[in-house]
């Protein structure tokens, strides 16, 4: 699968980088083949919203089982991902950034980290500990990502709060992307966080101010903003089909993002789970809280994308953008990833026309295979 | 056509646009009176679809003696033609009211009364809005064709609510019967509001307001309009009923085809800041705001030479755009294009003249200059 259409043909790959994309390509002697005829050879999926998923909860791991919840996610297509964790106390924020780090030095799928939070509504905390919201600081922030600086690639942040606007400056100065979620900003403070340079959401239409007709909010800002970009949970319940609808008539299919949010539910049997020290219970597809607030999904990158193409009409060519494309530009990436173009690391995954996984790679490195012969 | 003349000359003999011509080519005729409009520009009337009264005066209250004056402060607006939003305290009472309005529309003169809207009175009480609760019955057949008879063919629209019981076979009758059935003043969800759409709804009473909000989980009617292939609904562009940036939201979703903007004017229209009586009821108005003493709104303060201002200001001063949103959409959606809408030979001359900062100079109405401040 090319940027801009589907052709029939072979897949060279050395030394992790995508050597050659061709209708055929001509290899000498030594090396692998692996015959994928007849399904798509699509760019692996770049999930930057995930908290765990196989038991895990990426927050309250050690190396061991965050890199298991990695691998499951790997399975499932996702090449690229940023472990999330929600609002948690300073030094349990700093420890988890280090996990991530370590776990990047392992398994390079691990490409950083998102935090969703502290620095947030208690408002719209969602299924957060509100005791762990902090009022935006720049000394704390200082001390949260001190030596992770090149780990923390997003943080989600309420621009409403006092210095929120300070703190998205500071942000973006050391390159990290602010993304507005977990708020109840108005119209007008959305707008000044855009006009300092926000231009992200953390799922959108989630854990945000509904839009109102008087008072549209950030959701209402987000929607006719269309240089801004949005995580979307596409697990049939966060988000009603016809809100994917409108976003797609308002240009949005090159401003979304899909994203899992997925505990460490994903993957697992129905039952009780934990996410950021909050039990959550997983049930058909839906994860809550006790008091029914949506806590994250148990869904995986695969089934996103299905979703999305199923809900949307999307086809495949387009919809592949948002799981890969699109996180990419957001991300600053595409000279490495997000799209099959020689040149780019072998991030890969291979779909058959159901959209099931039949292998995955990263770098060049199969880090999955179902049913495939390997000649 | 374009419906905004440069550079030409219009050309009208009797109630009619006999035509139109290049400044180049005008040679003057003996028995025409000439005005000089350079830099100015020529948008057709515009056409108001729900309109309650204004001036001081409830227009379904005081047919009788109101509509005189209302008219006659109304031609400073620029509104060539409006349809009358009626609404009725009991049966009888409308029944009344459509009566009186059809000996008015009958009559004739300025503004054209080009047919009825009836808000109501088969809507949801919980979202009566500015209309009280006892104007609002459950919905029945027998209610519906006794109205429609009345209306003598003049009910053009009706506002109603698609969750009520009953409400299958009145849709069915009013569509049968060539009225246009809009959703309004109701609490339905997105599944209701799309199954409606797929049975003969076909439009929507000020969009937003009086209905439940666009939400993530539950898009409600609103969602479905904007799910929806061609249904046209109206919008109240006084920047207070609906935030800017929504009518904005609205425009890139349906575009400018099916949207229809409104002024729902209440007789505080056109009046200084102060208390009036709407439906029987008190409301106040402050600046654009009317509200009832509850604070909710309760009709709007608007004209339709404010709605242009505004609409120019959100439409990138788009002035065809706009003249699509203000007249031409509403004449479409009433079946009367062929007459009026817009400015081309054969049509009824009802023609507003604006200067560049849109103020209103001179409203041209049937022929008649019935508004001049050139």
């Amino acid at each position: 699968m090319l940027p801009d259409q589907i052709i029939e043909g072979d897949v060279l790959i050395e030394n992790g980088i995508i050597k050659k994309i061709d209708h055929h390509v001509f290899v000498s002697d030594s090396g692998r083949l692996i015959d994928v005829e007849g399904k798509y050879v699509c760019p692996g999926f770049i999930d930057i919203h995930v908290n765990g998923g196989i038991g895990v909860d990426f927050s309250n791991a050690n190396l061991n089982d965050f890199l298991k919840a990695v691998s499951f996610h790997n399975s499932h297509g996702t090449t690229a991902m940023l472990p999330t964790c929600v609002s948690s106390p300073i030094q349990k924020l700093r420890s988890f950034l280090g996990i991530v780090k370590e776990a990047g030095k392992r398994n390079p799928s691990v490409l950083g980290a998102h935090l969703n939070g502290p620095f947030v509504s208690t408002k719209r905390a969602g299924a957060m500990k509100s005791e762990y919201v902090l009022k935006p600081s720049i000394d704390d922030l200082n001390m949260i990502i001190e030596g992770f600086e090149n780990v923390l690639k997003i943080m989600t942040v309420a621009p409403e709060e006092i210095n929120g606007i300070e703190l998205i400056r500071s942000l973006l100065s050391r390159g990290i992307i602010p993304s507005l979620g977990h708020s109840d900003a108005s119209f007008n403070d959305a707008r000044k966080a855009y006009e300092c340079g926000l231009r992200h959401f953390t799922h959108f239409y989630n854990a945000m101010r509904p839009l109102n007709h008087r008072e549209p909010g950030a959701i209402g800002f987000g929607l006719i903003n269309d240089d801004m970009t949005m995580e979307l949970i596409v697990d049939k319940f966060h988000v009603h089909y016809a809100m994917i609808q409108l976003l797609l008539k308002l240009g949005g299919l090159s401003r979304l993002c899909l994203v899992t949010d997925a505990t460490e539910a994903a993957g697992m049997p129905d039952g009780k789970y934990m996410l950021g020290g909050i039990e959550i219970i997983a049930k058909n597809g839906v994860v809550l809280t006790k008091e029914g607030v949506p806590g994250g999904s148990s869904l995986t990158m695969d089934r996103a994308l299905a979703n999305f193409i199923e809900t949307s009409g999307v086809e495949l060519l387009q919809a592949i953008k948002t799981v890969s494309e699109n996180p990419a530009r957001l991300l600053v990436i595409m000279d490495r990833k997000g799209t099959l173009e020689e040149g780019k690391d072998a991030d890969l995954v291979v779909l058959d026309s159901s959209l099931h996984v039949c292998l995955s790679m990263v770098e060049g490195n199969m880090v999955f295979s179902n049913g495939l012969k390997v000649l | 056509m374009d419906s905004v003349i440069s550079e030409s000359v219009i050309e009208i003999s009797g109630n009619y646009i006999s035509h139109i011509m290049f400044t180049k080519d005008f040679r003057p005729k003996t028995g025409y009176e000439i005005f000089d409009v350079s830099d100015m520009y020529a948008v057709p009337g515009f056409i108001d679809l729900h309109c309650h009264g204004g001036f001081g005066i409830d227009l379904a209250l005081n047919l009788d003696h109101g509509f005189e004056y209302f008219a006659s402060k109304l031609a400073a607006t620029g509104t060539t033609t409006i349809l009358l939003s009626l609404v009725g305290s009991t049966k009888r009472n409308l029944i009344e009211v459509i009566s009186k309005a059809v000996r008015l529309i009958r009559r004739g003169g300025y503004p054209r009364i080009a047919g009825l809207y009836l808000e109501g009175p088969f809507i949801n009480p919980r979202r009566g809005g500015g209309i009280p609760a006892d104007f609002v019955r459950p919905a029945t057949l027998g209610e519906a064709i006794d109205i429609f008879e009345a209306g003598e063919g003049h009910i053009k629209i009706v506002a109603i609510a698609p969750e009520i019981e009953g409400v299958m076979e009145v849709v069915d009758f009013f569509h049968k019967n060539g009225v246009v059935v809009s959703m309004g003043h109701t609490e339905c969800n997105y599944e209701e509001a799309s199954r409606a759409f797929s049975n003969h709804f076909s439009h929507v009473t000020h969009l937003f307001n009086a209905m439940p909000d666009l939400r993530h989980r539950e898009p409600g009617p609103v969602g479905a309009v904007f799910d929806s292939k061609d249904a046209t609904a109206e919008l109240i562009f006084d920047c207070i009923h609906v935030h800017p940036s929504v009518i904005n939201l609205s425009i890139k979703v349906l575009g400018h085809d099916r949207i229809i903007f409104v002024t729902d004017s209440s007789p505080a229209t056109g009046q200084p800041d102060g208390t009036y009586s709407f439906f029987g009821r008190k409301i106040k108005k402050d600046g654009v705001v009317v509200t009832e003493p509850n604070g909710l709104l309760a009709g709007s303060a608007l004209s339709m030479d404010v709605v242009l201002k505004n609409a120019m200001d959100i439409m990138a001063c788009d002035i065809k755009a706009v003249n699509k949103l203000i007249s031409a959409n509403a004449a479409k959606r009433i079946g009367i294009y062929d007459r009026v809408g817009s400015i081309e030979e054969g049509k009824v001359a009802d023609i507003n003249i604006l200067d560049k900062d849109m103020n209103l100079r001179m409203c041209i109405f049937n022929g008649d200059v019935i508004y001049n401040e050139l």
